[in-house]
């Protein structure tokens, strides 16, 4: 182990050196030059960690800060996301990739996530189909230090998300950070939980660290305890003013990740001054931790003694006495004249501000609620403030003392002051209110016997009321509320001092309890009170080495002589106040002790209320934007999963149903023989037809043939009238349509309306359905290139097919001249159909057997929507002399030596008049033909396929 | 030999867990033939005879058989070397005896809990030539160790006769199953390793886990272990691949994943869904709130009114622990519905150049201000405005039932700012009985020279009201604070306090009215001061 620096605090200089060699290491995984989007949050600790001439020297060429509004960046070729893993954030990044896409802008992305990237993260890029293109790293930057003795994650939600959202996230990178402290400092020995989250952080500390107990010598380790706090077990000690030094500044100015911003009425000058607050300021480490009532003094006597510092250059009597003086003090002077400067310009800032809200009467109030008196003035104090409107933090801080110190507030006076609040700062403030009850921070007082209260969360519910009733007998109990009036602020003898001798805070007289007896031993009175009651681990104890078994029970005598470092980790779980710190310091000093504060950001009583408040008015604009761009998000989210599932079923279905229509819907899907199905569209509707009565036959006859179009269309318009069965009637219609081209717009419009008239209106779908399959269509009227393309490939498709049919018919001649067929010895196929119709699909059948391929068909092929292919795999085999080129014609094909027996596969289903007439043509031509279908259908089957709730 | 038989050891404590599928066969195997089906009916049934000799069986590692050896490359196992070594010969007769079987048997079902195949073939079934079961080992082999074995069937025949007589061999072979039995530990999923992979920030693969229980163990294990992430994960995975009623089911039995969940849903924007599973838990006030929040969101004022509306007619007013916050949105709702037309008439009144905005414009539109803002903006520009107006202020006072305190305190500013003094004496007076008036305030008048002097209110205004305050010294102390001298030389004049009437008038500007009242009360004869 590295010696322990100054004063024995562990260097955490190791832990900056760290973290900015991965950060080098991953900026470097991108070679050349690169941009570098940083999330505005992660900005400040980026800071502390690694300059910008090292960012430039490693290749970065310009740094953006992140925004989420914006839809796009520009920048060079390359660009690193340096970001918190946040479901918004991943959005605007996979925006920013896209509209990249969308303008063929090639760029690489790599998004580097603090600490840890997060599966919600990565399936939101994937989502947004962008993971192809970035590459996802993880940069585990934790523990931020801030100075020599406090360490932060800089991870202000952690609260929200752990005690308003019951959210684990964070947990784990607690618990990583102390794994990885301890890789450096060597195993904690002592680990003391306060809370519910101390003991989760805990567990899965010892889950990731797999201690190997036995063989340890604590006495190395830089750490001797660990003590972590949950937030929730204290909150009045935040919602206190503050009155330290550095408390006050960051309440007045605001401390961002260790430095401080003074403007210019701060400075007196026309620029701002930037601060860095540390231990290395030696002015600002005099007065940090005072009372705020003695830094003015101490300020105005340094400032005296500079002056005379500086008065000395007139009493130097040589030449070389001046240049020394000039060399090396006048310098340190001068800095130092600045910075006094600022602290007193700030000083007067604070008083200024402080006198003139009313600072007095709030904090004689304030403490007046920590010590449980005057309760009738206190909340006429926080009326009075509401009927003027004054600063809505301020005011809440006061209800949420009020309720914390009171067990709830009661209901009358609870309905009344929620009601004036929301008068006064606005009706929004309702979520306010409902988050900090779900905190148990303002509560409403359960009156009496009313069991029936709302207690939406039981657990939650239960902890509050635990809390409630704690806070006057905490006080007592440890007595934090100090007897006596008279606190030295000067020097002060005890930790209430950080609040004007007020009040300890409760935290810190947790930590004394716990280091002074060692445990939690004989504190059962206390802890009975804290919610998610507490947790000691000793892994000393475990250690064969030591002839002192450290057990809690083994009380004061043991704990003297116990092996281990006087360094504490105090690591606060959901933020710290400066006040805590210092008190801790302070603590620290009076018993031996060596404090080191981690916490999971350093906060006041304002960022802590506006973490969990409904956010004012003003910042809606923001608010609006994130929700309007994600809610279709969730929405396209799950109609995607339902729409691909809905996709995957049914085609599933379609290759097990035996639904010809099915596979007919699905033409589209790159079926390469889908005209063998199309051309089915016909003679499917003709099967059976063949035993209607005498005249029907003719008017079929007649639609086949083409002729007589105005007889066929008032036939069909009788058959609607009648109401005669709907299957029948779609049939002629679908003919109709199919022989003729789509149905003229007129006929079309008046037949459809006819038949849902007749036939119940829900056959509206039917007829969509029909029209996207390009069986009933409407004749698109010439000029009218505006009429609705829906499909424009399929509209094509149908254009093609309707306009083959007698045109095929011709080429194909499937309507025999003669009328006179011999249906008892028939010599050609069209005689399944009385010989008025060769079935299309049959006929090309025949026609590619006889011509060996589709050669000299191109004037019927082309009629075919899908168009047609062929393979000869025979030709490619060596052992046949006979290359059987499609081109090589009728001689070829005679001798070829493939069998004759042929297999003919109906894709969407056919007929048994389709099997028969192959059947007849194999009988003919000698083939032996063997029928393959999907399923075998008939005119009735196949429309009801198609159709909108089939008729019963 | 020593560290093998504990590296088994530790195995056999690493799959302690899934020990529960150890007497799971799956008779619908590939590798189970029918014939051998019954053979492994009777070894199932022997083997829960044995289920008590777990120590047996273990020991029984080192009783030489081969037939363990090839089963137990395949699983995994790993194998003490002179169960190996042994020439197959010798070790076939034993093998057909019930015991090895068992024993067999269950070094597989341990070693292979999840994936559960058992291949019985080589040591139950005569009929098949060993060939076969290397080439079967092999096979599974192959695909455990993917790229790293390259040996091919031919090479591993011989290498297994010939370990009978070279030790180097032998070590060849212990190296090459470790390797083997490290390949299948990765390929092994467990749960808690999973997890565990999930946490470290290894790849992982949740796809895996096909049955319901599986994924419950999964979501149990991540909740122990307290990663929000994992948690997170395993519960949008749930939700991807079970029905939405064993979903709900099984989150409503842990309360840590319905948080984690609805976390996720907020996190997203997914406030439908939020919305219902609120409702689901019968967690009303939330849902509510929830609703609310998005109803407020809305852009424009029309839609946020009638967005209010709807939202407290569905979850609010029906809702009898939500009584209180019924009437508050109820109020928020009315509060738009009146600042809608006041705003549509102002700024058109303002634009045609009405004085009154001329003389104090308007900063910024009413709209979405809070109730008192509005109060005060009415009491500004429409103080006077009659009670059946929407301007009115006393009318916003009944609707929104303002307590007096409230009204007075925000009219009295607005009236002080307009320098209406006899407003706010109008204000300030009560009738009292047979028509007399009098002065009251419900405020108290000290918090009226408090408005006043805010408002910077004329020195002889403020002393008027000064001097209605009850309490000489309370209304000394007010009046030194806001420098009005006259009230502080007539209260300590009232007080008979010589001495402090010298020392405030020696701090008085001279020629002042203060002080020359202070001069004349010390010059005057008729004071009895105090002694």
């Amino acid at each position: 182990m590295a010696a322990p620096s100054v004063k024995g605090f562990p260097d955490f200089q190791r832990l900056k050196i760290l973290a900015k060699d991965e950060f080098t290491s991953l900026l470097d995984q991108m070679p050349g030059r690169k941009d570098l989007v940083i999330d505005g949050e992660l900005m400040k600790p980026l800071d502390r960690i690694a300059s910008v001439s090292l960012l430039k020297q490693r290749g970065v060429d310009k740094i953006f800060k992140f925004d989420s509004s914006l839809k796009s960046m520009h920048g060079c070729e390359q660009r690193i996301y340096l970001v918190r893993p946040r479901m918004t954030t991943m959005k605007a990044i996979a925006d920013h990739i896209n509209s990249d896409r969308n303008i063929n802008f090639k760029r690489k992305y790599s998004i580097i996530f603090v600490p840890r990237k997060l599966h919600t993260c990565l399936s939101v890029l994937e989502y947004e189909g962008v993971m192809g293109y970035v590459t996802v790293s993880e940069f585990q930057l934790d523990f931020v230090p801030l100075d020599k003795d406090v360490l932060s994650l800089e991870l202000p939600e952690f609260l929200k998300s752990l005690y308003l959202e019951n959210d684990q996230t964070w947990i784990h990178t607690v618990a990583k950070s102390l794994v990885r402290l301890q890789a450096l400092s060597g195993e904690i020995g002592h680990v003391y939980c306060i809370g519910r989250g101390a003991k989760m952080v805990n567990d899965l500390m010892n889950f990731l660290m797999k201690r190997n107990s036995s063989e340890q010598d604590f006495s190395r380790h830089e750490i001797g305890s660990l003590i972590l706090i949950d937030r929730d077990v204290d909150y009045v000690t935040p919602l206190c003013s503050q009155l330290t030094y550095e408390g006050l500044l960051d309440e007045t100015f605001g401390i961002k990740c260790g430095t401080i911003e003074f403007g210019p009425e701060v400075t007196g000058k026309q620029q701002s001054a930037k601060l860095l607050l540390n231990s290395d300021d030696a002015i600002f480490e005099d007065v940090r931790n005072r009372h705020f009532s003695n830094v003015l003094g101490y300020l105005s006597s340094k400032a005296k003694s500079l002056q005379q510092d500086f008065d000395k250059r007139h009493g130097l009597k040589s030449v070389g006495d001046m240049k020394d003086f000039v060399a090396n003090e006048l310098r340190r002077l001068k800095e130092q004249k600045s910075v006094l400067a600022n602290h007193i310009g700030a000083c007067e800032q604070i008083l200024g501000k402080k006198t003139k809200g009313g600072f007095e009467d709030y904090l004689q109030t304030e403490h007046s609620l920590l010590e449980g008196s005057g309760l009738r003035e206190n909340v006429n104090f926080i009326e009075e403030l509401l009927f003027k409107q004054d600063n809505m933090l301020k005011t809440l801080k006061l209800i949420c003392l009020l309720s914390l110190t009171q067990n709830g507030i009661s209901p009358q006076t609870y309905k009344s002051l929620k009601t004036q609040y929301l008068q006064s700062h606005g009706f929004e403030q309702l979520v306010t209110f409902s988050n900090l009850k779900s905190l148990g921070i303002v509560t409403e007082q359960e009156t009496g016997s009313q069991a029936g209260t709302p207690l939406n969360k039981v657990a939650s519910g239960m902890a509050a009321m635990t809390r409630r009733s704690t806070f006057q007998s905490l006080c007592k109990k440890l007595s934090l509320i100090p007897k006596s009036d008279d606190i030295d602020l000067k020097n002060p003898t005890d930790m209430s001092y950080v609040f004007s001798g007020a009040y300890t805070p409760l935290s810190c007289k947790l930590v004394e309890q716990v280091l002074t007896r060692g445990g939690f031993t004989g504190m059962e009175e206390i802890t009975k009170y804290l919610p998610g009651g507490v947790h000691s681990e000793n892994h000393v104890k475990a250690s064969k080495d030591h002839s002192t078994p450290l057990k809690d029970k083994s009380g004061k005598s043991a704990r003297q002589d116990r092996p281990v470092s006087k360094v504490v980790l105090v690591y606060f779980l959901g933020g710290c106040t400066y006040s805590e710190i210092t008190a801790l310091r302070f603590l620290g000093k009076l018993k031996g002790y060596i404090f080191v504060i981690a916490t999971t950001a350093i906060i006041n009583s304002s960022t802590m209320l506006e973490s969990v408040m409904e956010k004012p008015p003003i910042y809606y604009e923001n608010n609006r934007f994130a929700e309007i761009e994600f809610v279709p998000v969730a929405i396209k989210a799950r109609s995607l999963f339902s729409g691909n599932s809905f996709a995957h079923r049914s085609t599933e279905c379609s290759l097990i149903l035996p639904g010809a229509g099915m596979n007919l819907r699905h033409r589209g899907h790159g079926n390469p023989r889908g005209g063998s199905h199309l051309t089915h569209d016909v003679i499917m509707c003709l099967d059976r037809q063949v035993r209607q009565k005498e005249w029907e036959h003719g008017k079929l006859t007649g639609l086949l043939e083409g002729s007589g179009l105005g007889d066929n269309v008032n036939f069909i318009e009788e058959l609607i009238f009648k109401q005669d069965n709907m299957l029948k009637t779609l049939k002629l219609i679908c003919l109709l349509s199919l022989t003729q081209n789509g149905i003229s717009p007129q006929t079309y419009k008046s037949l459809k309306t006819q038949y849902l008239q007749s036939h119940g209106f829900e056959q509206l779908v039917t007829f969509s359905n029909l029209k996207s399959l390009g069986i009933v269509t409407e004749q698109e009227t010439g000029s009218q290139a505006g009429t609705p393309l829906n499909k424009v490939a399929s509209g094509m498709a149908a254009m093609t097919r309707r306009s083959t049919f007698q045109s095929l018919c011709k080429k194909l001649s499937l309507i025999p001249k003669s009328d006179d067929i011999d249906l008892k010895n028939p010599t050609d196929m069209s005689y399944v159909f009385s010989g008025a119709y060769t079935p299309l699909s049959c006929k090309l059948v025949e026609q590619v057997l006889t011509r060996g391929g589709f050669t000299g068909m191109e004037e019927i092929t082309k009629y075919l929507p899908g168009g047609v292919h062929s393979e000869n795999h025979v030709k490619a085999s060596k052992d046949h002399s006979t290359p059987l080129k499609d081109k090589s014609g009728k001689s070829a094909r005679q001798d070829r030596p493939v069998s004759k027996v042929v297999l003919v596969y109906f894709l969407g289903g056919c007929t048994y008049s389709e099997i028969t007439a192959l059947r007849f043509l194999g009988k003919l031509k000698g083939y032996i033909f063997v029928i393959a279908t999907t399923a075998i259908i008939n005119s009735s089957t196949m429309l009801e396929s198609v159709m909108e709730k089939p008729p019963i | 030999m020593s560290s093998l038989r504990r590296e088994s050891q530790d195995e056999e404590e690493y799959w302690m867990k899934s020990r529960v599928n150890k007497s799971k066969f799956n008779l619908f195997d590939d590798n189970v033939t029918v014939e051998n089906a019954e053979e492994l009916a009777k070894s199932k049934k022997l083997l829960t005879q044995f289920e008590d000799d777990d120590v047996d069986t273990v020991n029984w590692d080192d009783t030489p058989v081969s037939s363990v050896t090839e089963s137990s490359a395949i699983s995994g196992h790993v194998v003490p070397p002179s169960a190996s070594s042994l020439p197959k010969s010798a070790s076939r007769p034993e093998s057909r005896n019930v015991p090895p079987y068992m024993t067999h048997s269950r070094s597989q079902s341990e070693s292979f809990g999840v994936t559960g195949r058992v291949s019985f073939t080589p040591s139950s079934l005569e009929s098949v030539t060993p060939t076969v079961q290397y080439s079967k080992s092999q096979e599974k082999l192959h695909s455990l160790t993917s790229s790293s074995s390259a040996r091919s069937l031919e090479d591993e025949i011989p290498s297994f006769i010939s370990t009978s007589s070279g030790s180097k061999n032998l070590e060849e072979e212990i190296q090459y199953l470790k390797r083997a039995l490290k390949k299948a530990r990765e390929l092994k999923f467990s749960p808690e390793d999973t997890i565990r992979k999930m946490i470290l920030g290894e790849p992982y693969s949740l796809e895996v886990f096909r049955s319901k229980e599986e994924k419950l163990q999964l979501l149990d294990k991540a909740i122990q272990v307290h990663d929000g992430n994992a948690i997170t994960a395993v519960i949008l995975f749930l939700r991807q691949t079970i029905k939405p009623s064993l979903f709900n089911l099984e989150l409503q039995r842990r309360p840590v994943a319905i948080n984690h969940y609805l976390s996720y849903l907020r996190a997203h924007y997914d406030f439908k869904e939020l919305g219902d599973v609120l409702g689901m838990l019968n967690r009303t006030e939330e849902a509510a709130i929830l609703k609310y929040k998005q109803a407020i969101s809305a852009p424009d004022v029309r839609g946020k009114m009638n967005a209010l509306r709807g939202c407290l007619k569905a979850h609010f007013i029906h809702e009898p622990d939500l009584a209180h916050e019924a009437n508050l949105v109820e109020q928020h709702a009315a509060l738009l519905e009146r600042q809608w037309p006041i705003e549509d008439t102002d700024s058109k009144s303002e634009a045609q150049g009405n004085p009154l905005f001329r003389q104090f414009p308007r900063k910024v539109s009413i709209l979405n201000m809070p109730l008192i803002t509005t109060l005060y903006y009415c009491c500004f520009y429409h103080g006077r405005d009659a009670e059946n107006l929407l301007t009115s202020p006393f009318a916003i006072k009944k609707q929104h039932q303002l307590s007096d305190k409230q009204y007075v305190w925000t009219a009295l500013s607005a009236r002080s700012r307009l320098k209406q003094w006899t407003g706010i004496e109008e204000l300030l007076t009560a009738k009292g009985w047979f028509g007399s008036t009098k002065k009251v305030s419900v405020i108290g008048f000290d918090k009226v020279c408090e408005i006043l002097h805010r408002t910077s209110a004329p020195e002889e205004i403020l002393s008027k009201y000064l001097r209605m305050i009850d309490g000489s010294e309370r209304r000394l102390n007010i009046a030194r604070k806001y420098k009005c001298h006259e009230v502080v030389v007539e209260t300590l004049v009232y007080l008979r306090d010589r001495h402090e009437l010298q020392v405030y008038a020696s701090k008085l500007p001279p020629g002042s009215l203060g002080l020359r009242n202070a001069q004349d009360a010390l010059r005057s004869s008729t004071i009895k001061w105090k002694t």
